[in-house]
Parts: C-alpha cells; structure tokens; sequence
C-alpha cells in the first residue's frame, strides 16, 4: 500500500506524545501554528492522549478560531475538550461511579501485589480519571524515557520481566486483564506504553469513537480522515497503544505512522516513520495541498458509493443515476468535456419554457471545462455527502468534483485537477454569466441566470481549478443578472473548502432523519440507499416544489406533476423529510384556484386538479403526442384519469398522518380535501336505486381507458367524500354538505363481489378475455406495446396495481380479508409495464404474508435506474419507483402505519434479510425501527407509543425498546 | 479506384444487379466492374446479357470459386448477386449466390429475383439493428467504407418478447424516448428509429415501404446452415429491395 502524498484529509486525529511533540518538554509552536491553519481551512483536528487538559493544552497551546474544530480528547478516552479562540471547553466526559473508582483501586493495588509475589517491583504511579497507571519498571534510568528510546526501553523492560519469570509484557497485560476483572472492573480496559500497565474504563478508542461519530455527524469518514500515531504496530507482543484508535467506526481511515515501530506495523498503516518532525511536515503538506486548490477525497464505502456505467451506450443514464440536485435545483451527471452523446441538463425546479405543453426549462450549461486525456474514467457518486467524483483510469489522471450546496439554494460547485496538458488552458478569474430562457428585455418568460467565477492554481506537478456558480430564476419573468452576481460574491467569500465541509454536514443532517439498511442484501442494501438519496433531494425542506416524474434528474415528460408526485413520492418525504413533503402540498394548495377553474369549466364543482401540471397548474397533458413512427397518437390519461383528484387529498392526509400536523388540515391544507370531496360530490351520478357511480374514467391501469366504475377510482373517491366530511364536522359545516357527502360516499359502488370474493376493477371486467400475463412473457412486461393497445384493451391483462393500489393506499375502505384473493386474482394479470407497479405488490406481498414472493418484484424497482430496465432512465430517475421502493420497506416489509395513538410496526422480511432497519421521522421526532426475524428494536429521541405485531399500544422510551416478535425455541 | 463487382448472368434479375451496382459504386465513389462466369470452356460473355451497354468481363472456371476469387481482389470493395430464387421460396437465395455469401470477405448486395430495375441513387438505408452493441457496432464499421457520399440512415428495431420494453409508462412518450436512445446507444448517425413488434422479415418490409428506403443493411455470421442466420432468411426470401449483407468477420476495410 503505497501512501499517497497528495491525499487531502478533512480531518486528522492523532496521538500526542512521540507523534506531535518528541516529549513533554518539546517546542510544539510548529505543531500549534499548522493546527490553527488547519482549523482556519476548514480541517477538523483531533488530539488524542493519555494525559490531561492541562499537559496537552498547555504544551500546544493553539487557539483556533474555525471554521474546523480543535478538540482535545484526553484521559485516555474519558474526557473531550473543544479548544476555541478563548481556550479549553469540556463537552464530554465519562463519569465513574463510586463502585467503579472502587474496583479501580483493587485493581491496581491487586496487580502490584500479584507482581510482587514473583519478585518484581512495581507502584501505582497516579490515580487519575477512570485509570490507574501501574510503573513496571519503577527504576532511576528509567523515569521518563523519551518515545524515541522505545526499542530500549522494551529490551530492558523485558529483561526485568525475564528475571521475574514473566514471559513478557502480553504477560503482564493478560496478568492485569484478569486482576482487573475480579476486582469488578466492567470491561477494563488494559493498555501500556511499555513502562506502564495501565487499568482503565476506557482507552483511547473510546476518544476515536467519539471522535469517529463527531466527525460523521458532519459527513467526514473514512479515507476523508487521517489517524496519526507513532505506536500503531505491537510492542513486545503487544498492540501499540495508538492502535487503540483504529476502531471499526475508522476503519476505512488512512492510517500512518511516524513512530520507530520496531516490531513493524500492520498491512493497513502506512509507516512513514521520522517522528513529530515527519509529522509536522504532514500537516504543512495538507496546508500546501489546499493552497494549490487540490480536491478533496472521496470516502468510497461501498455502501454508500455509487459506480456510475462505463459502457458508452448507457452514457445518458448514467448522467441520469450521478444527478445532483438540492431541491431547487439539479444538474446531471454528465462530464465536464462532453458533447456528443450526452444529455446533460441544469434545471430549477418549477422553471418552464413557454412551450405548449411546457417543458422545463434547460438552464445555462455550468459544469463545461477544458479537460482533456480524462478517459477512460470512472464516475463515483457518494450519496453519503452528495458529491459526484470523477477520475482517469490512470493513476495521476485528472480528476473533477462537483455538489449542488444541499442548504444553499442557488450555489453550485465544482473543482477539478490534472497533470500539465490535461487542464485548460487557464481562463481569466472574472465571473461569467450565461442566461437561457427570456431574454433580460421580455416582458414575461421563465429565465436562468448563472453567474460562475474559476480560481486557477499550478502546483509542480499540474493545474487545478475550482469554480463556484450562483443562478437565479424565475419562472415568469426574465431574472436579473444582479441577483446571480451578489450570490456569487457571497459564495466567493465562503470559498470552496468551507463550502465542500458545510455541504457534507448538510448531507449528515438529513441523514439523521433518513436512514435504510438491509442486512443480507448489500445490493438492495446499496440501491435502496441510492433511491433515499435522491428522493431526499427532490424538494426542498420548506417553500413550493414541483416534484416531476423524473425530479430534477431528467427532462422526460417535461418535468411535469403527475400523481406520482402525490401517491409515492410524497408519502416518503413525509416521513423522511417532511418539509419536502410541506413543499409538494404548499405546490397543490396554490394551484387550488386553477384546480377550481377546471372544475367550474367542466360543471362541475370544487377542485378538479389536472392529470399533468406545471407552473399554473393547468391541465399540460397533451391530448395528442407523436409516436416513434411519427404518427400521432391520442392521450386520453388527462381526460380521463380522474383520480388525481382523491390522490392530492390522499398525500394531504398522510403527511398529516406522519407528522402529526393536524393543523395543516384544518387550517392550509383544509381546502385539499374539502375541495376535491366537492368536487367528486358534483362528479358522482346516482341510478334509479341509489347506487352511486362514476362513468367515464380511467384508474391507473391504463390499458382500459374510459371505463365505467373503476374501483380505485370510485372507492379513492368514496374515502375523499368521508374525508371532506369529517374534516367539515370539525371545521364548521357552513353549507351543510358533510351528511350528504357521506350518504353518496356510502352509495358509491365499489366492484366488490360477493360471489367470487373480488374486487371487480371495473364494470364488466369480468367479461374480458381471462389471459394471464404468463401466458405472453415473464412480467414485467410492456403488453400493450407487444399485442397493440386494442387486443389488450380486451382482456384481463392490466398494467399495473389498480385494486391492489386501494388496498395499498385505503385498506381500510375494502372489505376485511380481502387482500389474499385480490392479490392472488390480480397478480398473474398484472404486467408491471408500469414502473410504479412492482414496489406496491412487493409492499402488498409482503403485507399479505408472503416476503419471499415480494422480492423478486422489490428486486426490480430497486434497480429499475441502476440497471436501466426501461431503457429510459436517460431521461431521468423513476422518482415515483423511489417512492414506492421506499413505502414497500416501511409499510411493506416493516409494516409501519401511523395510526392514530401509536405508530403501528408489524415486521414481516424475507427469509434472505437478516435485518431491515430503517430511520425516519414520526411526529416530530426521529425513530429507528430494526426488524429481525424474532425482534423489534424501536429506537427513539423521545417517548413513543407504538404497536408490535397487532399487540396493544406500548410505551418505548429513548434510547429504545426490543419487542420480541416470537418465543424462542 | 474502389471497384464494385456486378456478377451477371443470363437470368432475368441481370438488369437490376447493373442497376444496384451502379447505385452502390455511385454511393461508395467507386466504379463497376461487371463479371460473368463463363463455362463449360466458353471463353467470352455469353451474348445479349443485358447489361445497359456496360462491357462484360469473363472470369473462367467454377463459378462459385471464381466469384469469390474476383470478390477477394484488394481494390473490389463489394459484389452485387442476383439471388436467383423465387421471392417467398424455401430458400432464400440460389445455390452460387448462397456459396458466394457464405465465403465472401467483402459486403455484398443480394438483389431479389424482381428487384428494382433503375439505377436510382441510394439516398436511404434501412438498418435494422438487435440493439446490442457488437451487432450494431459491426454494421457501421461494416458500412463505413461504403458511404462516400451522404445517406440517410434510418434504423428499424424490431421488439421480440426477450427484448420488449420491460416497462412503458406513458407509452407513446416512453417509445419516442427509447427511440431517442436507441439512435443515441446504436447508431448516432441515424435520423430516426422505426420501433415495431412482430416478425422481423415482416416488419422490414413494411419499414422498406412506409421509409421509402432503396437498400437494407444486415450484418451476418456467414452461416445460412439450418438454426442460424433466422433473420437473413426472412428478409433475404422477403425484401423486395436489394439487401446488403455485411460479413461480421470482416471488419472494416477502408
């Protein structure tokens, strides 16, 4: 393993004594001078010690004054100290208990008593925090030996063991281990710096957990962190005390050694050897690396690391899958020199062209550099911090970086480096500015400013750039370059280092909130994360979003609302993130004027939102769109799809399910499902007998169009109707609607049989042709395309979940027990030629008791994108899949539903899964629930009620709870 | 000078071999050579042949090995045949021009018993292509010495069960996309895709007829033996234009 010296750490965590500083007498003015620069450029600095604040602080004495934090984690991993401009803080520490100071004591007293009984000297030396320090060679020659004299000072000490007739140091240890143990030390912790045995409760990998989580806690990991130390192999048969900070939490850290290490170290630490001077020298090495712009590294874990595709035929999804966006804003993946064959695409959410139907709009192209020999290459996405990092495939080769700032809205990033002749030539430093759309003169039209400034630096071995860009929009009129400019000024002054380290603590943030595991699949594990990443940066934590079908990844279907945005996505960011989902509703709520418009144009009353929309929220479904031979072809899902209607309803009513914003109902959000039970109140047509019916409609199987009494239609629109009532009995009836809401709801047919113990999809579903869809291929499959549109039309063959989405979306209003038969009636007719399709029945599967069948079905939507199964990821990530992938782990395979006093959780996993462990948010309060197959650890910041596995309601109180799922056997 | 070899015989389809010759060498900037076999010791052109007052060159011995021989020659960069079998018969071509086929090392136009008769420039190709990379890959390195002067391409894909869309959303919208990436993975130069369903001999010919093309283009294994080559036989016993069979093996020679 060869060290790299041009690896930029972001953080550094090293030992004190013989790694910073020769002794405690040392100058460390060097040290202290290279830490606070490092501070001031963003690196976070960890010293780790044995010893006290006192000793530590009073020999480096620096006074960082930020943005990366000094801290001091003493007493061997029972004290951290923050060091700021005005000096040590304590901000962690680990208490002992009486008992525990009691055992300490018997413990040192007990192993200065075993050592004298085979003739061999030693004391306990000091009593200090959690630890008591034995000295084993208590002799005059031997009272302080510097670090650099460690080969010595274990030749003599293991001379004097010898005498004793004790093996060894590991001797010694293992000797203190088990006095240590019976004197009722709780996991003692045993280390020596040759000279001392000491007994603790912790040790120095106590001070690397806590500063391993610190660090995570602002998106700092792995190969980002540098551990330092000077004993980081054995010593006399034991492991050196700073190895003690290589915990698994760092266990993808870069690992060095200055020390002498004279039995060698292990085959992860670099031995650099040369002592605190060799240090020092490290330190100024990473100030260079900074002042020479080089970029930084990437943590590539395999868990949260995305490959991008190198085949050149899956270049423009590829673009698609390393998409970054922020909410507001998104640019794909595509490369910095591309041209011909890519598609690359910067868009701000809700920003449309003035096309008829409109389409959003491509903003300036800001990511265009003048690289050159960069392939082959591969392109990394950390979904961990949002970057997207490419490099050559030839050690040295050039290399780029970009993220789109998560809490910045109109910033954007990217830096790049290369030997001599790959990059540039060097441009000047003035900001440019690029517009698309209206032009600065119009009167109307939707426009994109981006103002970006590049920052050239050489070093010896080539050129590096790092380039930061500001945009401003706006979706009506042609938007003034000024603001662009001043957001770039305000960029400028952060810099990109201090904007790469908020970013990726942004990142670690919203991951608090949002988390998936899956244990035994690391390749659903990986995908599942891959589909969180980007449903958590589809909106914005607050304001209006437009969410599209393809979000900010891809231009497809012009970037236009569908109900995927209300149904799937929606439901998801309500627990994960639900400012976002606030967002998707605030975008409904003030498009509820155009929504009432198309209704009263229609004669029909309430709020009838349209099956596409975009900035106005009009109806921009076409009504015609050319076919691949260029014929037109008629599109009847905007007249005909009605549901959309009861679906916004739905999303309003599960972000208040999640969050527990019941306000949001009965103040803003009131309208949502007021409105549109109206509107189905007018929509509704009753027969002779009073049965309730709604003709003319589309539900989402789109291979029957304009049918008659589409189940999820009229039973969507019978839970609408109750909806509105409910929230009119608590709001006020003014016009007295709510008890003949509820009387047509309950009218309302529904395609229930009672002879065959079905759900009918639609009036005279059941005299289609009965073909299953084995019958044509394995599913999915797009059927329509392989029969033509009319032969499916008459059968049984449907294209997606249709009553099965009832029972996913309103179990509630079906008839009890009835999912098994519909399931296995309408799953062999199902061709999943929808891409919303799979993720329900694999939720419905495993709700209906049968995990194992769900995942082959959860297997395709997971890797619908990544393995672009429907040939057009190209034009964007299948946001809706995400969405559904997500509410079949939750609602699926973990059987989460909010209820009303309790969050209910009933586990059922495929054999395959060991584990499933998902985080989100519930009420205001973020919970981890981790199903196995004979647990539940619910995981809590504050009190919560839930219910296992059908159970009564039980409390589980921070940090958590385990609810057995079965008796063991 | 690039030579196109227009091998004739006395049989009725000699006037459109000359014509598609003439076509090809007027695409791929070259000249035509036209070549007959003589047998049975005759040792000049059977006279009358109906070559457009073209001048006849006699090649002597078999005629299989000779053609092939003639077809190897370093400056011939095509050979057109006459497939001398009825169209929509049990096999697709007659004996010598399968033999030609089958051992040919440079691309060769097969021209149907009733093939177009007119030296009408080709202006548009049909490519039907699988939509794999190495079969798409060997039909333009295939076709790239050939195209001298501008042509439109226009590629066919024919969906079969195993390489349907597995998922369309918005169909009409969702084929326009696939169609856009299918042109962008297989065939950048191509302006536009036909995306069909059905038999794939079928569905060429509609292409043919609905494209208003003059040539279609396949790539092959040279292997017409019982189990192989399903889709030159349909469209060789089919297609009423003349069909450029590009010999896979042969990579690209200009």
């Amino acid at each position: 393993m060869e060290w790299d010296d041009d690896a930029r750490f972001e953080a550094i965590v090293f030992d004190w004594d013989g790694t910073a500083v020769p002794d405690r007498g040392a100058d460390a003015s060097q040290v202290r001078a290279a830490v606070e620069a490092l501070c001031r450029a963003g690196v976070h600095v960890m010293v780790v010690s044995g010893t006290h604040v006192g000793n530590i602080d009073g020999q480096l004495a620096a006074r960082p004054t930020g943005p990366g934090q000094l801290h001091l984690c003493l007493n061997r991993g029972s004290e951290v100290f923050a060091v700021g401009p005005e000096g040590p803080t304590l901000v962690w520490v680990r208490e002992a208990t009486a008992a525990e100071d009691a055992a300490l004591e018997r413990a040192a007293e007990e192993l200065v008593a075993a050592l004298a009984e085979r003739s061999l000297g030693a004391e306990v030396v000091s009593r200090r925090l959690n630890r008591r320090k034995v000295d084993i060679i208590p002799e005059e020659a031997w009272r302080d030996p510097p670090k650099a004299r460690i080969g010595e000072l274990l030749e003599a000490v293991t001379a004097r063991l010898g005498e004793a007739g004790i093996g060894g140091l590991a001797a010694v240890m293992e000797l203190a281990r088990s006095v240590a143990a019976r004197a009722g030390v709780p996991d003692p912790r045993i280390t020596s710096d040759v000279k001392h045995v000491e007994v603790g409760l912790t040790d120095k990998s106590d001070s690397a957990r806590w500063a391993a989580a610190w660090l995570a806690d602002r998106g700092v990991t792995g190969r980002l962190i540098l551990v330092a130390g000077d004993e980081l192999g054995t010593i006399g048969g034991v492991r050196g005390s700073d190895d003690w900070m290589v915990v698994p939490e760092l266990r993808r850290a870069v690992v060095a050694s200055v020390g002498v290490e004279p039995e060698g170290v292990g085959p992860r630490v670099h031995h650099l050897g040369g002592g605190p001077e060799r240090f020092v020298a490290l330190l100024d090495r990473q100030l260079a690396l900074r002042r020479a712009r080089r970029l930084p590294a990437i943590d590539d874990d395999p868990a949260w690391t995305i490959a991008l595709p190198s085949d050149p035929a899956l270049e423009r999804a590829a673009e698609a899958i390393g998409a970054l966006a922020n909410g507001w804003a998104g640019t794909r993946g595509a490369r910095e020199e591309d041209g011909a064959g890519s598609l690359g695409l910067f868009a701000v959410g809700g920003v449309y062209d003035t096309g008829r139907p409109p389409q959003l709009l491509p903003g300036p192209d800001w990511t265009s550099l003048p690289l050159e020999d960069a392939r082959p290459d591969h392109r990394t996405l950390d979904l961990r911090t949002g970057v997207l990092g490419r490099g050559a495939d030839r050690p040295g080769g050039p290399r780029t970086l970009r993220f789109v700032p998560l809490e910045r809205p109109g910033a954007l990033v990217l830096a790049a480096e290369g030997p001599p002749g790959t990059l540039g030539p060097q441009g000047d430093e003035a900001a440019h500015v690029e517009r698309a759309g209206a032009d600065p003169g119009a009167d109307e039209g939707a426009g994109i400013v981006v103002a970006a400034c590049d920052r050239w630096a050489t070093w010896e071995g080539g050129a590096a750039v790092g380039r930061l860009a500001a945009w401003a929009a706006d979706p009506r009129h042609p938007p003034a370059e000024a603001e662009a400019v001043a957001g770039l000024a305000e960029l400028e002054a952060i810099g990109f280092d201090h904007l790469a380290a908020e970013h990726r603590a942004a990142w670690a943030r919203r991951w608090a909130g949002a988390g998936v595991a899956i244990e035994g699949d690391e390749e659903l594990d990986r995908a599942a994360r891959f589909a969180l990443f980007h449903l958590l940066a589809v909106a914005p934590d607050g304001g209006e979003a437009a969410v599209g079908a393809r979000g900010l990844t891809g231009a497809a279907y012009g970037g236009h609302v569908f109900w995927d945005a209300d149904v799937y996505v929606l439901p998801a960011l309500a627990a994960l993130l639900p400012g976002a989902a606030g967002a998707m509703l605030e975008y409904r709520i003030r498009r509820l004027p155009a929504a009432r418009a198309l209704a009263r144009a229609l004669g029909l009353r309430g709020a009838r939102f349209p099956w596409e929309s975009g900035l106005d929220g009009d109806d921009v479904t076409p009504h015609r769109v050319d076919g691949p031979h260029g014929a037109p072809v008629r599109v009847l899902t905007g007249r005909d799809e009605e549901h959309i209607v009861a679906d916004v309803a739905w999303g309003a009513v599960q972000y208040a399910a999640w969050t527990g914003d019941r306000a949001f109902l009965a103040g803003p959000g009131s309208d949502l499902v007021v409105d549109t039970a109206r509107y189905w109140a007018s929509r509704v047509r009753v027969d002779r007998r009073g049965r309730g019916h709604l003709r003319g409609v589309m539900g989402p199987d789109e291979y029957h169009d304009d049918v008659d009494d589409n189940a999820f239609t009229n039973v969507m629109a019978r839970w609408n109707l109750r909806q509105g009532a409910t929230l009119l009995d608590e709001l006020g009836d003014e016009r007295g609607e709510a008890a003949a809401w509820r009387s047509l709801a309950d009218g309302l047919v529904d395609g229930w049989d009672p002879g065959r113990g079905l759900h009918e999809q639609f009036a005279g579903y059941w005299d289609l042709e009965p073909r299953l869809v084995s019958e044509i291929g394995d599913p999915p499959l797009a059927v329509d395309v392989l029969l033509g549109a009319d032969e499916v039309r008459r059968t049984q063959i449907i294209k997606q979940a249709d009553v099965l989405m009832l029972h996913h979306l309103v179990p509630e209003e079906l008839r009890l027990g009835s999912l098994a038969d519909d399931l296995a009636f309408y799953g062999p007719r199902t061709a999943h030629g929808s891409s919303l399709s799979p993720a329900i029945h694999a939720s419905l599967l495993a709700r209906a008791g049968r995990p194992d069948d769900a995942l082959p079905l959860f297997r395709i939507a997971a890797l619908l994108d990544l393995d672009d199964l429907t040939g057009t990821t190209a034009g964007g990530l299948h946001l809706a899949t995400m969405g559904g992938l997500w509410q079949a782990l939750a609602h699926g395979f973990l059987g989460l539903r909010p209820g009303p006093d309790a969050l209910a959780i009933d586990p059922s996993l495929p054999g395959a899964w060991a584990s499933l462990r998902l985080r989100f948010r519930f009420r205001g309060t973020v919970v981890e629930v981790e199903a196995r197959h004979d647990a539940v650890t619910v995981r809590c910041q504050d009190p919560l009620t839930v219910r296992v596995a059908g159970r009564g309601p039980a409390p589980c109180s921070p940090p958590g709870t385990t609810f057995e799922l079965r008796s063991p056997p | 000078m690039s030579i196109v070899l227009a091998a004739v015989d006395p049989s009725p389809v000699t006037p459109a071999v000359v014509a598609a010759a003439r076509a090809l060498a007027h695409l791929a900037g070259a000249t035509v050579d036209v070549v007959h076999v003589a047998v049975d010791g005759r040792s000049t052109a059977e006279p009358g042949l109906p070559v457009d007052g073209m001048t006849v060159r006699t090649l002597h011995g078999p005629v299989e090995a000779g053609l092939v021989q003639a077809l190897g020659a370093d400056d011939v960069i095509a050979g057109v045949f006459g497939a001398r079998a009825a169209r929509g018969g049990r096999v697709p071509t007659g004996r010598t021009a399968l033999h030609v086929l089958e051992r040919a090392t440079k691309p060769v136009v097969v021209v149907p018993p009733d093939g177009p008769g007119s030296a009408r420039p080709i202006q548009r190709l049909l490519l039907p292509l699988e939509g794999t990379d190495d079969t798409s890959r060997a039909v333009l390195e295939g076709l790239d010495p050939l195209l001298a002067r501008p042509v439109e391409l226009v590629v066919l894909h024919v969906f079969t069960p195993a390489t349907m869309p597995r998922v369309l959303d918005r169909p009409a919208r969702d084929l326009s996309m696939l169609s856009e990436e299918f042109v962008a993975r297989f065939c950048p130069g191509a302006a536009r895709v036909e995306l069909r369903t059905g038999a794939v001999g079928k569905r060429v010919d509609e292409a043919c007829a609905d494209c208003d093309v003059d040539l279609v283009v396949l790539s092959w294994s040279q292997d017409m033996s019982p189990g192989h080559a399903a889709v030159v036989r349909q469209i060789l016993a089919t297609s009423t234009l003349p069909v450029l069979l590009l010999p896979a093996s042969a990579g690209p020679t200009g």
